[in-house]
């Protein structure tokens, strides 16, 4: 074999790799828009978070009506499901939080100030970094290695940049909240429309 | 301009911060626009908080209404001065907390 035999095998070589890389992304976006547009279907059809049915429900049907969006919201993910807890102690612009084992929505907004979309927003979020632990830990789930290492690293204690402590613009643009805010509106103006 | 290993040292000693979020907040002091830069530096050696008012937002009220400590709103006031669109919607979507 001369040097230039050995020269269009390396070539080869690295073009295999490249084209893998971009592979994986572009398989992690077809998955996430198709994952968006499969939830905007399914969600469409619960009545109780039609705004016109909304306001007439009591505080435990809301609750049921959030639970049912995360229900369908993991079933799409294939994920675990996990309970919607009502949290009467967060402050007015803390919408919501993930813990692990819960995800809790702000009961003040649930049951007053805030429009049923914000809610159905916040759930999704919520459950899309429920999403996010899912995939960090069952390596495969996602196909694009480097997103799910940002969320591991994201994930990892004392990583994570909450706005009480580091601020706005830290905390919306670190990698878990990112993906979060942008899959939670995809979701929320398939389902209602375009914010005015 | 303070000295990095003494504006580190004052997050992680008196503020509670982890060395590395300490770390990130002393980048991004670095690129702070000037008027908010000195209002930290002002709050750090002197104790004193001043009257900043952005877009509406001042240091008091990103405590009030979004639980902020003063480096945190003062961080929010330079992302209002800088992209103020954007910070603004961002305010208002609120924020979250992710804890597992």
């Amino acid at each position: 074999m001369n040097d230039t035999d050995n020269e269009v095998i390396d070539d080869s070589e690295v073009n295999d790799e490249n084209t893998s890389v971009s592979d994986g992304q572009q398989d992690f976006q077809a998955d996430t828009d198709a994952q968006v547009q499969d939830a905007v279907t399914s969600l469409s059809l619960i009545e109780g978070i039609q705004p016109e049915n909304w306001g007439s429900l009591e505080q435990g049907e809301r609750l049921s009506t959030l639970q049912n969006v995360e229900s369908q919201m993991a079933e799409l993910q294939q994920r675990e499901a996990f309970p919607v807890v009502a949290d009467n102690t967060m402050s007015e612009n803390e919408f919501g939080g993930f813990n692990g084992s819960e995800i809790r929505i702000n009961q003040n907004h649930m049951m007053g100030d805030q429009p049923v979309e914000e809610m159905v927003d916040t759930v999704v979020h919520e459950g899309r970094h429920a999403f996010q632990d899912y995939a960090v830990n069952n390596p495969g789930v996602v196909s694009d290695n480097a997103v799910v290492n940002q969320w591991g690293d994201n994930l990892q204690p004392g990583n994570y940049l909450n706005a009480n402590e580091y601020g706005q613009a830290a905390y919306e643009n670190q990698p878990i909240e990112a993906d979060a805010f942008s899959y939670a509106e995809q979701i929320r103006s398939g389902v209602y429309g375009e914010r005015e | 301009m303070m000295e990095k290993e003494e504006f580190i040292s004052w997050l992680v000693k008196d503020h509670g911060y982890p060395q590395k979020g300490a770390e990130i907040i002393y980048k991004e002091y670095l690129c702070l626009d000037i008027t908010i830069q000195e209002a930290l530096q002002n709050y750090r050696e002197n104790n004193i908080i001043q009257l900043l008012e952005v877009e509406g937002y001042s240091v008091q009220t990103l405590q009030k209404d979004h639980g902020m400590n003063v480096i945190a709103a003062l961080l929010t006031l330079d992302y209002l001065i800088k992209d103020p669109k954007k910070a603004l919607r961002s305010l208002k979507k609120g924020h979250d907390s992710v804890r597992i």
